[in-house]
């Protein structure tokens, strides 16, 4: 038996790390990360019939979150301006009134039930409740459920796990009040220096 | 232990600058000194920091899963009721957590004992964990630490290894927006590190003003360009939002906060007498009490702090001889818990403190921060350390 010796290694036991980079405060390229899932977040259902069929959650909580969904998906559908664009993702495309003209959104083809994780004193036969809901549209070219903000959710109906349970948060929203946040430290000013309030 | 004097490398300022460390010096007074160093033996840094650090964070969670389920334990820490199912709710869905640095009082010889946990807005990390480490690696390079020296510092590495992992595993969702104080250097500089470490996972990441926070009709949070926050990273307290005009709409919202929610109860005071109740005597606690007098002078050998407190400030301390010292700040709005005093080591009229760094749920590292007096402050200095066996 042989042992390769590598003179450059650092110390058997560092208890520092090996190396270490920037890229924000002084320039590089970012690297990729690819990932698993853990616990389930939710589960895609393709429409109101499902309800009664699935498992995870009480069924009028069900029920009432498609009527959620439709109505979300009223509000927060893509907005396409091409009718063709549309229907080449998502087939069936109806054309909507907007302040600015018309516009063309697809069907809902599906919703998404959000998991609120049911806690040993909620009790119930069911493992879940309702923790949030988001209307989905099936993208006919990858078969993929997106979300309103173009969120992929999942291939297919079923369970989902991780923050693609999460439900219904567009990425753009129009602010309507800014500096809600911030008064405590401007009130404590006195305080008096660039150093910050963190400890 | 020793510290150590040594020369400064010529050109740190410049590479600090170069690698946006623009905090080096605040308000014309010297933050990053390294004309000394604190020499560590292993065995102190395994057996008398790591491993006690390691128990003082289960110890710190655990007490967690039991505030949580008690009103009375949540009052005590003057937490606003209109926030407990929120922040148990946070717990209980296991909202995932970054960072914390507890300070640790520790000469060399015999536990180091907690002084507190700043597990909501610690900063002093950007010099802990990479400029430090450069330090030493720059260090060894010129010869003037041997090619053996080591560090206690694995701080970056397991920040990256945790955002990648958070973002990989869908706990966070992302991009990530990171905020702080606009007008504070030395905060901006630590949420930019952060977001430094987010990106070189793979990470979306913004940045804003805490003041630049904004709200849409559907109560989503925003940022200037009207994207909505999905999860927030805030170098900003958590009982400060709580009490600001838009900490009403946090419960509703859909924003995932990091540090989460449940790290309110770690963040306070409060959790010093609550350990100590639980673990009196353990040899890294020290004595503290919830302070049933506070307006009369603290009493020989004790500390008095305010449950909410950063930078060292409104701490009260009374030696054994009586001697009295006196930090003022803005935090004289809050209840207030006793301590033992249990003085920092003297080093030729320099008082270092480790503050011992929890990555995720594990121990990573140290930074020592001295200061020329027995309180530690804002005023301190960052002095960087090394193993040497």
């Amino acid at each position: 038996m042989s042992f390769e010796i590598k003179p450059d290694m650092p110390p058997m036991r560092s208890k520092r790390s090996r190396n270490l980079k920037l890229v924000l405060m002084a320039a590089t390229v970012p690297a990729v990360l690819i990932g698993c899932d853990s616990e389930p977040t939710g589960t895609v259902l393709s429409s109101v019939e499902q309800c009664k069929t699935q498992t995870s959650v009480p069924v009028e909580q069900c029920t009432a979150a498609y009527e959620k969904a439709l109505a979300e998906h009223r509000k927060l559908a893509p907005r396409f301006d091409s009718q063709v664009q549309c229907n080449e993702q998502f087939g069936s495309c109806e054309v909507v009134q907007t302040d600015s003209g018309q516009s063309y959104v697809p069907p809902m083809g599906g919703f998404l039930l959000g998991y609120a994780l049911a806690s040993a004193t909620r009790g119930g036969m069911y493992p879940y409740y309702v923790g949030g809901v988001s209307p989905l549209y099936r993208d006919y070219r990858s078969g993929r459920y997106l979300k309103p903000n173009g969120d992929s959710v999942s291939r297919g109906l079923g369970t989902v796990t991780g923050r693609r349970g999460n439900t219904a948060l567009p990425a753009r929203a129009m602010t309507i009040s800014r500096s809600g946040f911030g008064s405590s430290a401007s009130a404590r000013g006195g305080f008096g220096s660039s150093r910050g309030f963190g400890g | 232990m020793k510290r150590i004097a040594t020369d400064p490398r010529p050109d740190w300022k410049a590479q600090a600058e170069a690698l946006g460390f623009h905090f080096h010096t605040i308000d014309g007074a010297p933050y990053w000194d390294e004309s000394a160093y604190y020499a560590f033996g292993l065995r102190q840094i395994e057996d008398d920091i790591e491993a006690p650090t390691e128990q003082l964070h289960a110890m710190a969670m655990s007490l967690v899963d039991e505030v949580v389920e008690s009103e009375a334990l949540l009052t005590r820490l003057a937490i606003p009721p209109a926030y407990w199912d929120w922040i148990r709710e946070s717990w209980h869905q296991r909202e995932p957590h970054l960072y914390g640095r507890m300070d640790l009082a520790y000469d060399g010889a015999g536990p180091a004992k907690l002084y507190e946990f700043n597990y909501d807005t610690p900063t002093s990390l950007y010099e802990s964990a990479y400029f430090q480490w450069l330090w030493l690696e720059q260090a060894i390079e010129r010869g003037v630490l041997p090619a053996g020296a080591d560090q206690y510092n694995r701080i970056q590495e397991l920040l990256c290894e945790t955002f990648a992992a958070l973002a990989s595993e869908g706990r966070i969702a992302t991009p990530v927006h990171f905020a702080a104080v606009g007008d504070s250097a030395e905060d901006r500089g630590t949420v930019r590190y952060l977001r430094d470490c987010a990106e070189q996972v793979g990470i979306q990441t913004f940045e804003l003003a805490i003041e630049r926070v904004g709200l849409s009709a559907e109560g989503w949070f925003t940022d200037e360009d009207d994207r909505v926050i999905r999860t927030l990273f805030k170098l900003y307290p958590l009982e400060w939002m709580f009490v600001e005009e838009y900490g009403a709409k946090l419960p509703g919202s859909k924003l995932q906060l990091i540090e989460p929610p449940w790290k309110a109860i770690l963040s306070n005071k409060g959790v010093l007498p609550l350990l100590w109740q639980r673990h009196e005597g353990h040899p890294n606690l020290l004595p503290a009490f919830f302070d049933e007098a506070p307006g009369d002078p603290v009493g020989a050998g004790w500390v008095r702090k305010p449950l909410f407190s950063r930078e060292g400030a409104n701490i009260e301390l009374a030696t054994a001889d009586g001697e009295r010292l006196r930090s003022d700040g803005p935090y004289d709005d809050a209840p207030t818990i006793r301590q033992a005093y249990h003085p920092l080591p003297d080093c030729a009229g320099n008082y270092p403190l480790v503050g011992s760094w929890v990555i995720a749920d594990q121990a990573a590292g140290i930074g020592v921060r001295e200061d020329d007096s027995r309180i530690t402050r804002d005023s301190s200095r960052f002095v960087p350390h090394a193993i040497i066996d």
